[in-house]
This record gives C-alpha cells, sequence and structure tokens, in this order.
C-alpha cells in the first residue's frame, strides 16, 4: 500500500483530494516510521488536515503566517 | 526526490503537515478578542521557548560525547555553539512584552505551564539524550520556519490598541529569522545526514508541529 492510500486510510488525507505532483513525491518520499508518527498525531490534528493544507476545495494556499511561537 | 537537498526535504515534510498550525495562527491573529487573548499566548508562547535554549545545551552536550564515532557531531555541535548566544535570553522578551501589559515577570514564572509545552519541551528532550541530538534540528526548522512579518505585527499592535512594544518578541524575531532559517538550511545541507536522520527529524518536525498547534489552539479556545 502506498503512503498515499495509508494517509487516506487513516483519514489524514481526503479521499478526494488534489494532491500535486509535488506532495505525492514528498509523502511517497516518507519514511514508515514518518507516516506512523503522522497517524499518531492526527488525534491532535483536526480531520483531513493534509486535504486541506493540499486545498481540495481551494486555489494554492497563502503563503503561511507566522503563528509567532518563535525559537 | 534523491536531488533534493537536505534542507529542502526537511522543508517540504513540515510544508505538507503544517495546514493546522496556520489555521490556528490566522485564527489568533484575526480574532475579535485579540486583545484580551493576547497576553495568555504570551504566556504560552514564553512556556514554549524558555526550553529553546536548555534544549539546544542539552543536544551540544551529546554531540561533545558523539565527537569520536558519529559523522555529524561536529558539524551539529558548530551549529549548537553558534546558536546559543544567539537565542540566550529571547525567553526574556517575551516576559518584557508581558510586563508592558502589566504581568509582573516574577508572577508568570509561578504560573504552571500548559501541558502541551511540557509535552513538546519534554519530546525533545526524550530524542535528543535517548536516540539522536539530530531530531532537535527538525523542531528548529519548525520553530524558526515562518519569521514573523514585521509589518502585519506593527499594525496587528495598532489594531487592537496595544503598545507596539509589547510585541517586542516578534518584532525583533521578525529581524532576527531569516538568517537564522537560512543558518540552519546550511548547516543542514553540510551534514552527511542518513536516511535515519531524516526520519528522526522528520517525526520531531512533525510532532513539533502537532504540539505548537495545541499549545495555540488553547489559548484561542
Amino acid at each position: 500500500m502506498s503512503h498515499v492510500d495509508k494517509l487516506k486510510q487513516a483519514g489524514l488525507i481526503h479521499h478526494q483530494a488534489n494532491l500535486s505532483q509535488q506532495d505525492h513525491d514528498t509523502i511517497n518520499s516518507l519514511s514508515d516510521h514518518e507516516v506512523d508518527a503522522l497517524i499518531s498525531v492526527k488525534k491532535k490534528l483536526p480531520a483531513d488536515f493534509i486535504k486541506k493544507h493540499a486545498g481540495v476545495d481551494s486555489p494554492e494556499p497563502s503563503a503561511s503566517r507566522s503563528l509567532g511561537i518563535v525559537f | 526526490m534523491s536531488e533534493l537537498s537536505h534542507s529542502r526535504r526537511l522543508r517540504n515534510k513540515i510544508r505538507l503537515v503544517r495546514g493546522p498550525l496556520d489555521e490556528v495562527a490566522e485564527q489568533l491573529w484575526t480574532h475579535p478578542r485579540l486583545r484580551d487573548i493576547y497576553p495568555e499566548f504570551l504566556f504560552r508562547n514564553h512556556s514554549v521557548i524558555r526550553s529553546s535554549v536548555p534544549l539546544m545545551k542539552a543536544a551540544a552536550e551529546r554531540c561533545e560525547k558523539m565527537l569520536d564515532n558519529d559523522p555529524i557531531a561536529e558539524g551539529m555541535l558548530a551549529y549548537f555553539q553558534k546558536h546559543i548566544p544567539e537565542e540566550t535570553g529571547h525567553d526574556e522578551w517575551v516576559l518584557d512584552d508581558l510586563e508592558v501589559l502589566g504581568y509582573r515577570r516574577e508572577d508568570v514564572l509561578k504560573r504552571v505551564p500548559p501541558l502541551s509545552a511540557a509535552e513538546l519541551a519534554g519530546s525533545q528532550y526524550y530524542w535528543i539524550k535517548h536516540v539522536h541530538p539530530v531530531a532537535l534540528l527538525g523542531f528548529i526548522a519548525v520553530l524558526e520556519g515562518t519569521p514573523p512579518d514585521v509589518q502585519f505585527f506593527e499594525q496587528t499592535a495598532d489594531r487592537i490598541g496595544l503598545p507596539r512594544r509589547a510585541f517586542s518578541n516578534l518584532l525583533l524575531h521578525g529581524k532576527l529569522d531569516p538568517q537564522h532559517r537560512d543558518d540552519l538550511d546550511h548547516t543542514l545541507d553540510a551534514l552527511p545526514l542518513t536516511e535515519r536522520h531524516h526520519t528522526l527529524m522528520g517525526v520531531s518536525a512533525i510532532q513539533t508541529v502537532a504540539l505548537l498547534t495545541r499549545v495555540a489552539s488553547e489559548a484561542v479556545q
């Protein structure tokens, strides 16, 4: 099973997510441990968070705004 | 993927997962009651970054012990030895901001920090002491990866009717962090990182994004 499929099955990526090739490459480059970490922290994050970032229903996401908790 | 630089690989992973963090940031800075929430946010901010320099010192100590048998220990140690003095005292800036708003630093320091901040710092101590200090670079990449926009935060202070002196931490970091981000990228790209190192940085970064999201979202609720 690919990482993308595994994350879809875990609910971290919406099944209709329109992932870019870069997103695909990044996700598939993750190690098994990183994928497991994503699934593990899922409870701390809203559902479909990769879907939201990948912009299923919206155009390119705007530049990130600093949260303000900085080193 | 093999042609990507070490820093680009890590930044791509963070970019992939930072959506919830960005959403919380947007909720916070556009909140209708931001003026009331801001002191609580500063307290949570301090709860996290009071551990920054101690974490780097712990990582540097481990690197010193690994110099004889770990090929990335020397490069990491050089990075921490440069960055520790650069970051020393930055937690005091947040306390300064709180004092501008009328909160005495001794009272702030007596408050029990939130669990989420303790989890965030505690997890990094775990990686540093029991696995490999390279994990801390994932944490740093998240926290220094999006420098504050100076103009935005000056306008935010003005908009909510707070003195800009109460935003000194953000405004100072806005000027410093672009260089810090570049310094980390240069360090990463010069290190002979293995796939295991990338996994540790990635897991650490994922965990940092998740816990930082929680630290901040609890202030907005």
